[in-house]
């Protein structure tokens, strides 16, 4: 029983150390800080006029063939209210003359690691967990852009779809936004470019 | 029996209880960093599990922030041997809640997608990326044996508290001579050689 009564002790104290150093580290990194009172997963009530399906929807682009509704073939049953567009759609903005000008926008919504190691080429980098890091470059880019495209692994990944909500947040127009839901694993399986590195500070034009 | 069998574990010839207290502190080092690296990935492997409410958020980000700092603080105990039972305790309880939310996961998933259990193949949160449940489930059933069996031994050599902190009296079964010994500090067949066999357990016969 004083063994038991030593053991229960011992752990907590361990337990109070592992808090205390746990929020200090928190408080003080430089990235990965968590914001304890944040809920990163919050739903955002649907846009204005928006027509919400499971799988999004792509009523406002009449040039862009409907997309095909996400199955088991595609990995995705993600919900939410945004447009939604195929991998051969994400293609075909990505070959648009228009994205190397800028008009289109790849919108990159994994974390740094991964994006580092590749991503869309000229795609920006938005992690939604730590998105005032990445908003005001994003912006720069996104805004007037004709179609923000947003993706991040593809399957069950649900980060584009709170960049998505940050987008919006921040003042980006819910008809140029669009999820690219098959994302990093679609592209990289069909052999697409992919550029590697980190695309430094925006330039500011 | 369970106490008899820890008894023969720490005064086993080979260091059974260092070797397992080295391995499973290191681990829970590994794991730990791995999480404390990206907190966000690890909130969103907690997520998953649907265990906590997402509000209040401090539930889900609070327990995203504290727990890999608890692994890693629990894994430097045991590595150091220092709070090692304590450590082991808080190890145990951490694979007692881990364990079966694996498994009620890894059950969803076969319902959802209509797989077989042992094709079930995910990332779940525990910082060693994604790997096939049923593995998972087994490792995780060893690590928290491994955990009991440090909550409950008394093996301290090369440990921090076996320098600083006298020890108490203590029957211990002795591998080498194949006798039940009361010791009070390290090693067990130390005492076996040089103090006479004793029927059970008698402090005075504590050195």
């Amino acid at each position: 029983m004083k063994t038991f009564k030593k053991t229960i002790t011992e752990a907590l104290i361990l337990g109070g150390i592992g808090l205390i150093v746990a929020l200090g580290v928190n408080a003080t990194r430089d990235s990965g800080s968590v914001k304890l009172t944040k809920n990163y997963f919050a739903k955002r009530p649907v846009a204005p006029g928006a027509q919400t399906t499971p799988f999004g929807t792509d009523l406002r682009q009449p040039e862009l063939d409907p997309p095909a509704a996400p199955t088991s073939e595609t990995g995705s049953a993600l919900e939410h209210s945004y447009q939604a567009v195929t991998f051969e759609q994400a293609a075909a903005i990505f070959n648009d003359p228009n994205t190397e000008m800028g008009v289109n926008v790849f919108i990159d919504a994994r974390n740094d690691d991964a994006y580092k190691e590749g991503h869309i080429p000229d795609a920006l980098q938005a992690y939604h967990y730590e998105i005032e890091r990445y908003i005001d470059n994003v912006m720069l880019y996104a805004e007037g852009a004709e179609k923000v495209v947003i993706y991040c692994n593809g399957g069950n990944c649900e980060d584009s779809i709170f960049v998505s909500n940050d987008l919006l947040e921040a003042g980006i127009s819910y008809d140029s936004l669009y999820l690219f839901e098959e994302g990093w694993k679609a592209w990289t399986a069909n052999n697409m470019p992919v550029e590697t590195g980190r695309i430094e500070e925006a330039d500011g034009e | 029996m369970r106490q008899s069998l820890i008894q023969r574990f720490d005064g086993s010839t080979v260091p059974v209880p260092l070797i397992v207290r080295l391995f499973l502190g290191g681990y829970f080092i590994s794991t730990g960093i791995t999480k404390v690296q990206d907190p966000f990935a690890f909130m969103k492997g907690i997520r998953l599990y649907e265990m906590l409410p997402e509000s209040p958020a401090f539930l889900l980000n609070g327990t995203a922030v504290v727990l890999p700092w608890l692994e890693i603080l629990c894994g430097a105990a045991l590595v150091l041997g220092l709070f090692r039972r304590g450590a082991g305790m808080l190890m145990a309880l951490m694979l007692c809640v881990f364990t079966p939310a694996i498994l009620l996961r890894a059950l969803a998933i076969v319902q959802e997608e209509g797989i077989s259990f042992f094709d079930v193949k995910f990332d779940c949160g525990c910082g060693t990326g994604p790997e096939t449940t049923w593995v998972k489930l087994l490792k995780n059933t060893g690590l928290f044996l491994m955990a009991t069996f440090m909550a409950l031994s008394h093996y301290r050599r090369w440990s921090l508290a076996g320098l600083f902190v006298p020890a108490e009296p203590r029957p211990v079964y002795c591998d080498r001579c194949g006798k039940t010994v009361v010791v009070a500090i390290g090693d067990v067949c130390e005492a076996c050689d040089a103090k006479a066999e004793t029927p059970g357990p008698s402090p005075s016969a504590a050195t």
